[in-house]
């Protein structure tokens, strides 16, 4: 079980703001790793230094025993590391089979002209892309709503085609920015096996949340932040009964999903 | 049978196909009319170009002309000075007008929002100044290019100044071709980019698509096509000055697609129709008519904001739900009554952990 991802150093600076300030984190393959914080703590920002929506202001990001710092989002994603968005982004107007076939733009493969002329071989691609798509609905429980307008499924069935966006490749690795936020507790309890399902499929997962107790239940485990550094790193046994992490953020925030 | 039923049924654009067949048929023997309608379908065509660009500004319609202008001063000084015929020109001018648009726009596409815009007017200006000032020898300066040869005479159809019949079956099948592409970019995987990077670049960027290049193909195609009318506006008027494609000419562009409707390919064209029909109703206010335009576009601006066809569709769907209210209204069957007094299911409870 090596390491699949890692961030040496970490720094990024907006203006005055250190949203992140010297951090080191590694995830290992097959693991769940559990990011939390207080708000403002830096964990989206983390996100978007790794997928490089921002470059670093220093520091550097290995990802499968390369370095990938700087490079650009879409070349990220290339290289089979997916992330899914604290607003849930989606697009609104497509279908959700749409928004999951946009998913699989990277195994689609097609060139320009044979997709303007419909070539035999472009139907061929997209006859497989569409099976993918479909079995990915399946799994996240939404093929029913295939086509559907996205913005106009539930909130909960919005999450879930979120969450099949960042997966419908099947990745090596996917970062998730707060699944579960704003869902009552059958819905976490739902997303939790999602993810769970995720993983051994065999997707290594980094998993941002302020839901303490799905995270503990979920991860292998947890580093904490504040302030842009790392506070604590452990098991979620650990981590639960670490006096810092229940002064700074358990014990104003969520002593009680904690437990 | 049953195809023509469904390429009617799902292809509005089918709907243009009779009208469009009939025209020339009363049209014909009116040269006056034949020009009307030929412009007007040129600029149905331009629109149409137009509309498939990503950008969301109003404002870089302005600029969308100077596209044209580059086709039409390639193809005439290739005629005129290298003798190329127009075939030959309706082929290869519209990639090296694409060609040019992309690399002017690389830099441009870098920028975001507004600033795009801007420089689309600003180069449409200096296009319109490029072509007043530079090479006049061949583009003829300020006072533009005149007495062009028009298109080639292909086999027994002949081309000549007075056959508007035979250039509008050639316009209506430049048009078959710009729809053709527009179907299929719309229809596979390349529009469905497109729209993605329109309504959510950041995500698209995330599943791995090149957002950057994305925007310059999607430029390019749209500004090649402009390039191919341009081909044709050349070889049918034989005669035009740079001011034509300038960025105040292209503010026309911008009042059809206001009145007629951005949400539908019919849109624009609807706007078309409409401005043409108007213009030669309202002759008699002579210049009062800018003013009159003006006072129609802020209207339609602050009020009708999807046009037209907005209007027609919302009328459209009121009637249906009207009727279907009157059906239903009589004697409510008790299973409806029974539906509608269930709350509906609610998925978002629970409050927010964050
Ligand atoms: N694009 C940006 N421009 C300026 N400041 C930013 C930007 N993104 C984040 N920040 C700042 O960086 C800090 C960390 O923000 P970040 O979004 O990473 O927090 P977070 O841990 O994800 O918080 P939350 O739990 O609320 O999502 C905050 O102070 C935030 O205001
Ligand atoms: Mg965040």
């Amino acid at each position: 079980m090596g390491v699949l991802l890692e961030a040496r150093g970490l720094k990024r600076y907006f203006g005055g703001v250190r949203a992140l300030d010297g951090l080191d984190v590694t995830v290992n393959e097959g693991e769940i790793v559990g990011i939390i914080g207080p708000n403002g703590a830096g964990k989206s920002t983390l996100f978007n230094v790794i997928t490089n929506v921002f470059p670093p202001t220093a520091g550097q990001v290995f990802y499968n025993g390369e370095e990938i710092t700087g490079i650009p989002p879409h070349e990220v994603a290339r290289k089979g590391l997916m992330r899914t968005f604290q607003r849930n982004l989606l697009y609104p107007p497509f279908s959700v089979l749409d928004n999951v076939r946009m998913a699989l733009h990277l195994k689609s493969g097609y060139n320009f002209f044979e997709a303007l002329f419909n070539t035999p071989s472009y139907r061929r691609k997209e006859e497989l892309v569409d099976k993918q798509a479909l079995a990915t609905l399946g799994s996240a429980d939404i093929l029913a709503l295939k086509d559907r307008i996205s913005s106009f499924c539930s909130f909960g069935a919005q999450r879930r085609l979120g969450i099949s966006v960042g997966v419908a490749t099947q990745p090596k690795m996917v970062l998730m920015d707060e699944p579960m936020a704003a869902l009552n507790p059958e819905q976490v309890s739902n997303i939790t096996k999602f993810v769970r399902q995720i993983r051994d499929a065999g997707t290594t997962i980094a998993i941002v949340e302020h839901n303490m107790r799905p995270i503990f239940a979920l991860c292998d485990r947890v580093v904490v932040l504040a302030q842009g550094r790392k506070l604590a790193e452990g098991t979620p046994a650990e981590i639960r009964d670490n006096e810092l992490v229940i002064q700074t953020y358990l014990g104003r925030h969520g002593s009680a999903a904690a437990h | 049978m049953q195809q023509i039923k469904r390429l009617y049924h799902n292809n509005s654009i089918g709907l243009m196909v009779v009208p469009l067949l009939i025209f020339p048929i009363f049209a014909g023997g009116n040269p006056y009319l034949m020009f009307t309608g030929i412009l007007a379908l040129y600029t149905i065509g331009v629109t149409l170009t137009l509309r498939l660009k990503l950008s969301s500004y109003l404002l870089d319609i302005a600029g969308h002309l100077a596209w044209v202008g580059m086709g039409a001063y390639f193809s005439s000084a290739l005629q005129v000075h290298l003798g190329w015929p127009f075939w030959v020109n309706l082929i290869a001018v519209p990639p090296i007008v694409g060609l040019i648009s992309v690399l002017v726009a690389m830099p441009a596409i870098r920028t975001q929002g507004v600033y795009l815009a801007i420089v689309a007017i600003a180069f449409a200006d200096i296009v319109v100044l490029f072509f007043g000032n530079m090479f006049t020898g061949v583009f003829g300066g300020h006072g533009g290019l005149y007495a062009l040869p028009g298109v080639n005479n292909l086999g027994p159809i002949s081309f000549g100044k007075d056959d508007h019949v035979a250039y509008y079956f050639l316009l209506v099948g430049i048009m078959a071709f710009i729809v053709y592409i527009l179907r299929r970019i719309d229809r596979s995987r390349i529009g469905l980019s497109f729209r993605s990077v329109r309504e959510q670049a950041d995500l698209s960027e995330a599943v791995g698509l090149n957002v950057y290049w994305t925007k310059v193909l999607n430029w390019g195609i749209s500004c090649s096509l402009a390039g191919l009318l341009g081909v044709f506006f050349a070889a049918y008027l034989r005669a035009f000055n740079p001011d034509e494609f300038s960025s105040a000419a292209g503010f026309f562009l911008m009042a059809y697609i206001i009145i007629g409707g951005r949400g539908h390919l019919l849109g624009p064209a609807l706007g078309v129709v409409l401005f043409v029909v108007m213009r030669e109703s309202l002759r008699s206010l002579e210049l009062w008519q800018s003013l009159f335009w003006g006072v129609i576009m802020i209207i339609f601006i602050m009020f009708i904001p999807d046009g037209i066809y907005g209007l027609i569709k919302r009328g459209w769907e009121w009637g249906i739900a009207f009727r279907a209210r009157q059906a239903a209204a009589p004697v409510p069957a008790p299973a409806a009554v029974a539906a509608s007094t269930t709350p509906p299911p609610s998925e978002r409870v629970g409050p927010s952990s964050g």
